[in-house]
């Protein structure tokens, strides 16, 4: 029984570290509590890893529904600060482009 | 409930240049990629939510936070393993609403009803221990379920998990025992 604490204790039988493994066998084989219990551990195993091979259909608005919403917070933002950076450099331009004539004025 | 276990998956190499396209902006690359994962994205929400409604608007948050973490995106995980880390974690935000909105339908979440290849009887077996397991899953609370179905179900490492919701090694082992013990004495009671 100790040994079938210990299966509950680490859970699957196959998570049982490998020093155990043989002595776990070993009682497993000749008692019938155990065997039971350890079967019980292989169906559960089986059961919830069969969940895996299925996939369901979301709602078919799904696609629609992600692309749709792509646009307003990723690409705003980017042509915001695409707009940005096109409004300053402008500024900048025009700036320079002021400075540079009342130095010509002042020159003159 | 759906019967259709297809995963409309991209093939691999095909994959990774929508990836590419994608980091750089290329929506109609994103589309045909969110396409290619929706199955696979929406049912791992609506098992880790347990409600069909609430793992559209997960799978659909999930998409569109992968669309702004997309030029982070270096390409060291396979892209579905980084989908389903952006699932977890948004599901995981959203786990008090899922909450309030537990339906606990069995329908909604794991599928029973694909049995046509075995004889009835041992369908019938089968189905009824699938159905049992299936909705004490989802009975389970929310941080036992996500554990087990992470481990379990996907395969997860308990470090993975850990990361991912937030939780150390040893909670991730604690409950997962928890929940395989209590899935255990369900089968013992079916027995």
């Amino acid at each position: 029984m100790r040994l079938l604490h210990h299966i509950a204790q680490r859970g699957m039988p196959s998570l049982v570290d490998r020093e155990a493994r043989g002595q776990l066998k070993e009682h497993i084989d000749s008692c019938i509590s155990c065997q039971a219990e350890a079967s019980r551990y292989r169906s559960l195993s089986r059961i919830i890893g069969s969940f895996s091979s299925e996939t369901y259909e979301p709602p078919f608005d799904l696609v629609p529904g992600v692309m749709a919403s792509l646009d307003r917070p990723y690409h705003e933002a980017k042509r915001r600060v695409k707009a940005g950076a096109a409004a300053g450099a402008a500024v900048a331009v025009a700036g320079a482009v002021v400075i540079a004539r009342l130095v010509r004025r002042r020159a003159a | 409930m759906s019967n259709d276990m297809t995963l409309r998956g991209v093939e691999p190499s095909g994959e990774e240049e929508l990836v590419r396209r994608a980091c750089l902006g290329d929506e109609q690359a994103f589309s045909a990629l969110v396409r290619g994962h929706q199955n696979d994205v929406f049912t791992l929400a609506n098992r880790l939510l347990g409600n069909r409604d609430l793992a559209a608007d997960v799978a659909q948050e999930s998409f569109i936070r992968a669309w702004k973490a997309m030029p982070n995106f270096r390409g060291d995980a396979k892209f579905s393993t980084w989908m389903h880390r952006i699932t977890v974690n948004t599901a995981w935000t959203w786990r008090e609403r899922a909450k309030r909105k537990a339906t606990y339908s069995l329908d909604d979440a794991f599928d029973i009803a694909d049995e046509h290849q075995l004889t009835p009887e041992r369908a019938g077996e089968r189905a009824e221990l699938r159905s049992l397991i299936g909705a004490h899953m989802l009975a389970l609370p929310a941080s036992l379920r996500a554990v087990v179905v992470l481990k379990d179900v996907y395969g997860w490492s308990h470090q993975e998990i850990a990361d991912e919701l937030d939780i150390t090694i040893s909670a991730a082992k604690v409950r997962l025992h928890r929940a395989r013990a209590r899935l255990r004495r369900v089968l013992e009671e079916a027995s």
